[in-house]
């Protein structure tokens, strides 16, 4: 009975992560849109795909390899959304990422299909693969955004921006570890069946971790007001004043040659 | 980025963020929002009109003022999209 009931628990919180991807997801697409940026739609592409392929295998029971199509579509645009926002003057080092992602997701790939469609089941060899492939994703993304969290720490950027930085790098890093538990999954269960209870933590830690990382998301990209003022709330914005172009540039003549006397 | 430009030619901040924004209004045009402005809108503004301005300006050395811009921008482009969403 308590196994169910925590299996039903397990299952909303999928509800709440595919949930708040959705969100996430289209409000990269409506503001890519309005404000112009490829990078927003790859990423709300991203985020949206990926609860197609949860929902398919939880609720539809369209099984692993179909959920894992998504997943790979997922990781592979954000890779792609973290080197055009983060490292777009880099070649090597995003491009070396994004290649073991998408040699690591088609091995998935390769892996769930020889379970879907052979009596093999190569679990640990596929799992052991799984987890440098989540590493590098979210790591990547991680790192990116805490490196370039430390360069303008120091600079006169209004906080609530700072703390969007720090909310990214340290969600992404959580989520990173997400394929960890499915090293303790038996074979032989079904992943999160309520007969078994190693089988339900597993399935339950990573609903955890899930959930985790997308309320986190959810917060760091539609951050709500109260949060931004409660950032920003020691912050004074240096005031601009409107001069015309011509004002502008005497001010600028007569500062430049004040400081030449 | 007005900022450190401001620093770089010794004038104040408000005129070096006043600086920036008009040689955006050249390179790109009046019409453009600034939330728009992608990392290749500034990296041309920084090469093509601001360099002008700095020139017109008889700045000393505006090639390496550009450079130094150019390599800030690179250092903080995901600005663009931390700060703009």
């Amino acid at each position: 009975m308590i196994s169910e009931i925590l299996y039903i628990f397990f299952l909303i919180l999928f509800v709440v992560f595919s949930g708040c991807l959705i969100l996430v997801g289209g409000f990269f697409i409506a503001r890519g849109r309005k404000i112009s940026k490829n990078n927003l739609y790859i990423a709300g592409i991203g985020f949206l795909i990926l609860p197609i392929g949860f929902i398919g295998n939880l609720v539809f029971n369209l099984g692993f390899l179909f959920q894992e199509i998504f997943v790979f579509f997922c990781f592979i645009l954000t890779v792609i959304f973290t080197n055009l926002t983060f490292h777009r003057n880099r070649k090597l080092a995003p491009n070396l990422v994004l290649i073991l992602v998408l040699v690591l997701g088609l091995i998935q790939l390769i892996f769930h299909a020889i379970t879907s469609f052979s009596s093999l089941n190569p679990y640990y060899e596929k799992v052991s693969l799984d987890v440098p492939y989540t590493l590098l994703v979210f790591n990547w993304l991680s790192w990116s955004s805490y490196s370039a969290y430390k360069l303008l720490k120091n600079q006169d950027i209004e906080p609530w921006i700072k703390l969007r930085y720090k909310i990214v790098a340290i969600f992404s890093f959580i989520i990173s570890f997400h394929s960890i538990p499915e090293f303790f999954q038996p074979t032989g269960f079904g992943w999160g069946d309520p007969g078994n209870n190693i089988s339900l933590m597993v399935f339950g830690a990573t609903a955890i971790l899930v959930v985790i990382f997308s309320i986190g998301f959810t917060f760091a990209w539609i951050m709500p007001n109260w949060m931004k003022k409660h950032a920003n709330k020691d912050y004074k914005p240096l005031e601009e004043k409107e001069l015309s172009e011509d004002e502008l540039m005497n001010l600028i003549k007569k500062q430049l040659k004040e400081h030449d006397e | 980025m007005g900022d450190k430009l401001a620093d770089q030619v010794n004038i104040t901040h408000l005129a070096g963020r006043g600086l920036l924004k008009l040689s955006i209004k050249d390179e790109v045009g009046p019409f453009k929002p600034l939330e728009k402005l992608s990392y290749e809108d500034l990296k041309s503004t920084i090469q093509n009109a601001l360099r002008d301005r700095l020139i017109k300006l008889e700045i000393i050395n505006p090639n390496q003022i550009i450079t130094f811009l150019l390599d800030e921008l690179n250092k903080n482009q995901s600005l663009i999209i931390m700060a703009g969403v």
